[in-house]
């Protein structure tokens, strides 16, 4: 380095944009540090770990908690419940995004803005607002009830929010109207730069719409789809605040709207002195939707 | 990575995060001297203390502002109000970290847990005027052994809300409203059926309940029934708990008893002051609202009816505690007695609505004169305070999961009840 001047002096340049780019970055970099890494790291030993925090009292019990999952029954049930959401959310959320953003994309459509404008509201509204919202519009009184029996598809009202068999499906069609729209904006971006000459050319071979939307459309769109499914899984395993307003905190009615998240609540915060339990579960949860966000990028490159 | 070292460092983390989104005061542990006999000694003059509070209604923030603009008068010191939105996690997170407030609001539900985690500092009964209380709330407030750990600021119970344009439009009296609750079970059906034509196009409902352990606790504990055993134990499966139990699904089948959710409404003030429900019963709370947002709203207050021959209702309160960590212990007492003291609590119930957890206080504030509230303030001597020991909430969720099932008629009493206890048991066993 010393022979050469040349050498040191890119050297030096380089030491300055070196420092300028981790000075730059540093607040960023603690924020993770403290926020991600060291919380991780720390939930991590906590799983491990019989806790009371109130007496920062920790007795090492090795994989106790992860073996309370297996023999735990809401474990499975929350697992289970949370699974299920994801199978049915994830599908039909990345499906209507596409057809919605489909359609919205055409120069054909008169007034597409202003379509945009009302699909896109649905994200603005507060997922709390929401669900009492939806809690109103399918009680046993209100009016799909109401509608449902209208039209002679019932004879009775279904109590949509206290019958097990219901109420998880009513949180599903909440999510999905609720998550449509963004996702719907994120392929609407990417179809804005799909080249129109595909479309004619596929239309001078006579394709029809729904030819396009195959045969163009959607393998143009694949790498967003990737990130669509891939966010959808992740905020459907991860769901929490629909079924706690749901459910009053209880998960119920009969542990039908008990999801992961929610359990982790309420062990973390209930008042048995569970965190470690719950950071176990936590711990489980990443490592379940990791797995799950794997498997589904493979899948879907796969298939290109 | 040391034990030591990892267990440091979460430390760090736990504080910091508190530390970064909260006002840093008093550090965990330090204990101070509790001796405060003679508090006209105080240093008070630039001290700074802070109050843990919750975000009420208008009337609650401007009552206790008001308390607190007083308090700094009156000392010199300055009060420092943290608002919690999120309670339950808020206060935990800041008690684990040691940053909590020198005073912190503490329900009483919650009591149990947080002076069994030693995050609450002993008061002495002498400096809090105790005997002027309403000794159910100062019980409420004091452990095991005895010792007083916060001092109740108010109080609120469950009466019987009964609308009167509704009684009118169906041409029933108030006065034929059954004493038990045995006998609406017979007396409701005809009630409806005068609602219903009354109301042809409109679902109007005789009666409403809250799906909620709080709400029922008190009717389950009638005779014989313990909810929670004395080791904390959930004793939902026990047969006098569910022959308790039996009322609600009578009461439920005769097609006049629903939720507010039900029929498309948040909460029982709602489906009542939309006209929809003509009996309900609701805590004071309701009844400020009732005046305020619903003010067309005719309406009267019973008591509760008995059940088993036996009268009874449910009692919440909040009380005001002290942080075991806190440095402006002195200071600390000094605005417990201010707050709770005959002429603050007079203000702080006429400002708020609520009723007074001091016997003096309820005939200051003539509250004993409003028939209403007054009927509120008697139940005092029946009520169950909502409070049974540090379980308390593992049982209450596993009840409000499995009640739904039961009251929608797709389970018994004795298989939802079972599974309840089950879910429970395994949780606090499990913590044991």
């Amino acid at each position: 380095m010393k022979a050469n001047s040349k050498k040191s002096r890119v050297s030096k340049s380089r030491l300055v944009e070196w420092f300028q780019a981790y000075t730059f970055l540093a607040p960023a970099l603690l924020i993770s540090l403290v926020f991600f890494v060291v919380s991780i790291l720390f939930s991590l030993y906590l799983s491990f770990n019989n806790v009371n925090l109130y007496a920062s009292t920790y007795s090492f019990t090795g994989i106790e908690n992860y073996a309370r999952m297996f023999t735990d029954g809401r474990a499975a049930i929350a697992l289970k419940n949370t699974a299920t959401f994801s199978a049915v959310v994830v599908p039909a959320q990345t499906i209507a995004a596409l057809m919605v953003a489909f359609v919205l994309a055409s120069d054909k459509l008169k007034g597409r803005k202003m379509f945009r404008l009302i699909y896109f509201l649905p994200t603005l509204t507060s997922s709390s607002a929401l669900t009492l919202i939806f809690m109103f519009i399918f009680n046993v009184y209100g009016p799909v009830n109401e509608l449902l029996l209208n039209v002679g598809l019932l004879s009775e009202p279904i109590n949509f929010l206290q019958n097990p068999e219901y109420s998880l499906k009513v949180i599903m069609v909440m999510n999905v109207w609720s998550t449509v729209p963004m996702f719907m904006t994120i392929y609407l971006a990417s179809l804005v730069d799909l080249p129109k000459s595909l479309y004619e050319a596929a239309e001078i071979d006579g394709a029809s719409s729904w030819e396009k939307l195959l045969y163009i459309t959607v393998p143009y769109l694949r790498p967003i789809t990737t990130y669509v499914v891939l966010m959808g899984i992740i905020g459907t395993f991860q769901m929490f605040d629909q079924a706690y307003i749901f459910s009053n905190g209880s998960g119920g009615p009969a542990n039908s709207t008990l999801t992961v998240a929610l359990m982790i609540y309420q062990y973390a915060f209930g008042q048995m002195n569970s965190m470690g339990y719950a950071s176990a579960l936590a711990i489980m949860l990443a490592l379940i939707i990791f797995v799950v966000s794997l498997v589904a990028e493979k899948v879907n490159n796969r298939n290109s | 990575m040391s034990k030591l070292f990892t267990k440091k460092l979460g430390l760090t983390v736990i504080s910091s995060a508190t530390a970064l989104t909260l006002m840093a005061c008093g550090g965990a542990g330090e204990e101070t001297d509790t001796d405060n006999a003679d508090t006209s000694a105080v240093e008070t003059e630039g001290k700074t203390l802070t109050l843990g509070v919750w975000g009420g209604n208008d009337a609650e923030e401007s009552s206790l502002d008001s308390l607190i603009s007083q308090f700094e008068e009156e000392t010199g010191a300055a009060i420092e109000k943290k608002v919690y939105t999120d309670y339950n996690t808020q206060i935990q997170t800041d008690l684990i970290g040691g940053t909590a407030p020198d005073v912190f609001y503490v329900d009483v539900s919650m009591f149990d847990f947080f002076e069994e985690q030693g995050t609450l500092m002993e008061l002495e009964p002498e400096s809090f005027e105790v005997d002027a209380f309403y000794d159910t709330l100062i019980e409420a407030f004091s452990n095991d052994e005895g010792g007083l750990y916060a001092i109740p600021k108010d109080m609120s119970t469950l009466s019987l809300y009964l609308n009167e344009d509704i009684f009118e439009a169906a041409g029933v009296s108030i006065d034929e409203v059954p004493g038990s609750l045995e006998e609406y079970v017979d007396w409701l059906p005809g009630f409806q059926e005068k609602i219903d034509e009354a109301y042809p196009d409109d679902d109007v409902f005789a009666m409403s309940y809250t799906p909620e352990l709080s709400r029922t606790y008190h009717l389950m504990e009638r005779g014989d029934g313990d909810v929670i055993t004395e080791d904390g134990l959930a004793n939902l499966n026990d047969p006098a708990v569910i022959e308790n139990l039996q009322i609600l699904t009578d009461l439920k089948d005769t097609g006049a008893y629903v939720t507010p959710q039900d029929i498309g409404t948040g909460w029982n003030g709602e489906a009542f002051g939309i006209g929809k429900i003509a009996i309900m019963d609701e805590g004071n709370w309701v009844y400020q609202t009732l005046n305020n947002e619903f003010s067309d709203v005719n309406f009267t207050v019973k008591e509760m009816p008995t059940y088993k021959d036996e009268q009874g209702s449910m009692m919440f309160s909040v009380g005001w505690g002290k942080y075991a960590g806190t440095e402006e212990s002195e200071l600390a007492d000094l605005w417990i007695q201010h707050a709770t003291g005959a002429e603050g609590m007079q203000e702080w119930v006429e400002g708020t609505g609520t009723l007074p957890s001091r016997q003096d206080v309820a005939e200051a504030a003539d509250i004993t004169s409003n028939p209403d509230l007054n009927i509120h303030l008697e139940a005092w001597e029946f009520a169950s305070p909502w409070q049974d020991g540090v379980t308390l909430t593992t049982v209450s969720n596993a009840f409000n999961n499995y009640l739904p099932t039961v009251m929608n008629g797709e389970e018994s009493w004795e298989a939802a009840m079972e599974e309840a206890n089950s879910q429970a048991n395994s949780d606090i066993e499990a913590a044991n």
